[in-house]
This record gives structure tokens, sequence and C-alpha cells, in this order.
């Protein structure tokens, strides 16, 4: 007759799953382990990062305090470096129309007098009235404005008002786009 | 006295679970402790640290331009602008500079012997809050001046050229050239008289710049042009009034009664 032993069925079926138990406890044990590790690699970690950061953040604070010091030399090179900005497009505006005066002053001699002369820097249109003494003067004037120097360097210069006063002296106006001549360059 | 026996059933089941199965218990609170570790202890360390190392690659970023604008600095010291900022501020002043162009007017005149007259500012433009025309934010306005001067054609021809090389920055927009004859007893006297109209410039820009906000890049090089005229232009030694209050003095000498 088979013997019939529930107590020891019990008891080695309550021993596997002990040791079952065991062993879970053991992995959770190793992960606690390795989360402490962990906890303490990024608490290491943590620490120098902050103070790598204090560290940074004290040199940018020094280095602040350096350039507040020389606050007034960063005003002026601001200010002056803005100013001739400024400068250079001053400079080039009267640069076109000293040129254009220069060269025609230059090209139609003492004979012929730039008796009036407007400009406006907006539309860089310089306007030029000349005084011419005698009739030959202004053939001579007509002549030089027709050559292919004024050409090349000016374009299309305008003639107008042609005028003969009362002392038997020829004026005519000249109009000469500087932008167009700029954009011919 | 039935909840006394369940109560009394659960505890002997918990008491039992104990005996029997420890580990699994144990295994369950550590299971948590190191859950409750991760989420409460090493996350937010990671997190800070994370953040923190944004915000060292910022500051490393910053802390060049810092470095980068320290060097500029010290090397804007010795630059030519630096050394040229007189020349420039007299030449583009940052005020309205009608003192300083009426000054530099009369030494003009006296220099080249013309006689400057009927000197005026463009009428309408005076009124304005910055006393000057707009320009179109190009950062500078302008004085609009019109004026007559008189002499020969040389001395008108000569103060004509010396206008556009004094400062304050002036450039002359019309000229009007009209011959004067004044016929006396044994001669005739020829006279010119030029009338001009003047525009002088100053500088009117707000600039804005913070401490880490970068220099602009050495630019002697690109405004050699400008800073070698700076030298060719006439400079008046134009000093600003100076005003005394009165009030510590009794100048009438009232007897005090």
């Amino acid at each position: 007759m088979p013997e019939i032993n529930f107590v020891s069925h019990q008891a080695k079926k309550l021993s596997t799953q002990q040791k079952k138990d065991q062993l879970y406890f053991r992995y959770a044990l190793g992960v606690f382990v390795f989360i402490l590790g962990v906890f303490l690699l990024s608490l290491i970690v943590f620490v120098y990062v902050k103070s790598q950061l204090d560290n940074s953040l004290k040199q940018e604070k020094q280095l602040e305090n350096l350039i507040l010091g020389q606050e007034n030399i960063e005003k002026s090179l601001l200010i002056s470096n803005a100013k001739l900005e400024v400068l250079v497009t001053l400079f080039k505006d009267r640069f076109d129309k000293q040129a254009a005066m220069s060269f025609f002053s230059n090209l139609f001699g003492e004979q012929v007098l730039i008796k009036d002369m407007n400009y406006e820097a907006e539309d860089k249109i310089l306007s030029l009235s000349l005084n011419c003494k005698s009739v030959f003067e202004l053939e001579r004037v007509l002549n030089l404005l027709s050559s292919p120097e004024v050409s090349a360097r000016f374009g299309q210069v305008n003639k107008s008002q042609l005028k003969r006063d009362s002392a038997g002296k020829y004026n005519l106006t000249l109009t000469i786009n500087l932008i167009s001549n700029n954009a011919k360059k | 006295m039935l909840k006394n026996k369940a109560e009394g059933k659960i505890q002997s089941n918990w008491r039992y679970l104990l005996n029997t199965r420890k580990y699994f218990v144990l295994f369950l609170a550590v299971l948590g402790l190191s859950l409750a570790t991760a989420l409460f202890a090493v996350w937010p360390q990671w997190q800070g640290s994370y953040q923190n190392y944004q915000k060292i690659q910022v500051s490393k970023k910053r802390l060049a331009t810092l470095r980068q604008k320290t060097a500029q600095l010290d090397e804007a010291k010795a630059s030519e602008i630096i050394s040229k900022i007189t020349q420039i501020d007299l030449l583009l002043p940052s005020q309205k500079p009608l003192q300083q162009l009426l000054s530099a007017l009369q030494i003009m005149q006296e220099r080249h012997k013309v006689v400057l007259s009927d000197v005026s500012l463009a009428p309408g433009e005076i009124g304005q809050a910055s006393g000057g025309t707009q320009s179109k934010n190009l950062g500078y306005e302008q004085i609009d001046l019109k004026l007559k001067a008189t002499g020969s054609l040389a001395q008108v021809n000569s103060f004509l050229q010396a206008v556009e090389n004094f400062s304050p920055l002036t450039t002359i927009n019309k000229i009007e050239l009209n011959e004067k004859r004044k016929t006396t007893a044994d001669q005739t006297l020829i006279s010119f008289e030029a009338d001009l109209s003047l525009s002088t410039f100053y500088f009117q820009k707000n600039i804005v710049s913070k401490v880490d906000s970068k220099l602009p890049v050495d630019s002697s090089n690109k405004y050699q042009e400008v800073l070698a005229k700076l030298d060719s232009f006439f400079y008046p030694n134009y000093q600003e009034p100076q005003f005394t209050l009165g009030g510590k003095e009794d100048l009438f000498q009232v007897p005090a009664q």
C-alpha cells in the first residue's frame, strides 16, 4: 500500500519556493547594490560638475568685472566705429562731388568760370553753371564735353539753359548724375 | 467577535508568510528600495548634473566671448581708432555743432580774408527736437546753413576749399557765384559774392552694448582710408563757453537791515 505523506510533500514544495525566493532576493540585492553604486557615482559626478560650473561662473564674473573696468574704452571704440561708418558714407558722397568738380575745373581751365554749383546729395545729381567769356570758349567747352574722356567718366552730361548775358558772356548749365557714373565704374 | 477573529486570521497569515516566504518579502522590500533610490536619488542627481553640464557649455561659450573681448579691449588701447578719437569726435560730434561751425567759419573768414554775411539756418528746421534735419536713420543728422562769402575770386575759391576741410564735417551743397563791380573815379573794383548752402553733419545713433556683446572686429584696416584723411582736416581750437553762476558773493554789497 503506498505511503501518503502530505506534510513531507508540502515541506519539499516550500523548500523549493524558499530557494527561489532566496535567489530572487540575491538578485534584488545585486540590483540594489548596483543602484547604490550608480547613486554614489552620480553624486561624485554632480559634485564635480557643480564645482566646474561654479568655477566657470567665477571666471565669468572676474572677466565681466575686467570688462566693466574698461567700459570707457569700449564706449569710445563703439562710438568711434559707428562714427567712422558714417564718415565712410559722407566721405564717399563728398568725394564723388569733389572729384567731379575738380575734373571739370581742370578740364575747362581758368578761362571758364564755374559760376554756380548745386549738389543734390540724395539723388547724387550735380549741376554746374559755366560762364564762358566768349563764343569761342563756349565752343571749346562744348567740344570738351563731347570728348571720349568725359563720356567715359560721366556718361551722358546734360547741357541746358544756354544764355548770353548783357556782358556778352555765355552761360551753360551741366547736369551730371553721379549715381549712373558710379554704376559705370 | 467575528472582527477579532478575522484580524487574528490576517495576522496569522502574515506571520505564516514571513515565516515561510521571508526572502520573498525581503526581495520585494529591496526591490522597492532600489526603485525608490533610482527614482528619488539617482535620477535627480543625473538630471541636475546634465543641467549643470549644459550650463557649463553655455558658460564656456560666454567665457570665450568675454576672453576675446578682453583681448580686443587690450588691443584697442593701442589701436589707431582710439589714438584718433579726438579728431573723430571733432569731425563728427555727437551734439549739434552749431557753435563750433560758426567759430570755424569765423576763423576761416579771417584766414582767407573773405567777408561773411547773411548767415542763416535753414528755416523751419531749427525747431526740431534735435535741432537738425532728419536723415533716414543713417546714423547722422545735419544742420543746413546759408551764407554769403565775398572777396576776390582767389579768396572765395580758397575759402570754399577750406570749408570742406575743417571740423565739424561740412559740405557745400550749393554755390552761386556773382561778380560784383564797383566803379570809382579812377578804377573798377571786381569782387565775387558766393551764395552758399552748407550742410554740417553730426552723429545721432543709439548704441547699445552688453558685457558679453562682441566688439567690432579690428576695424583700423577697414577705415584706413578715412583715418588717413582725418589728418588733412583743420580742427579749430574751439572751447566750450564757461558759464559761472553767481549767488556766492554779494556783488551789490547791500547793507543788511
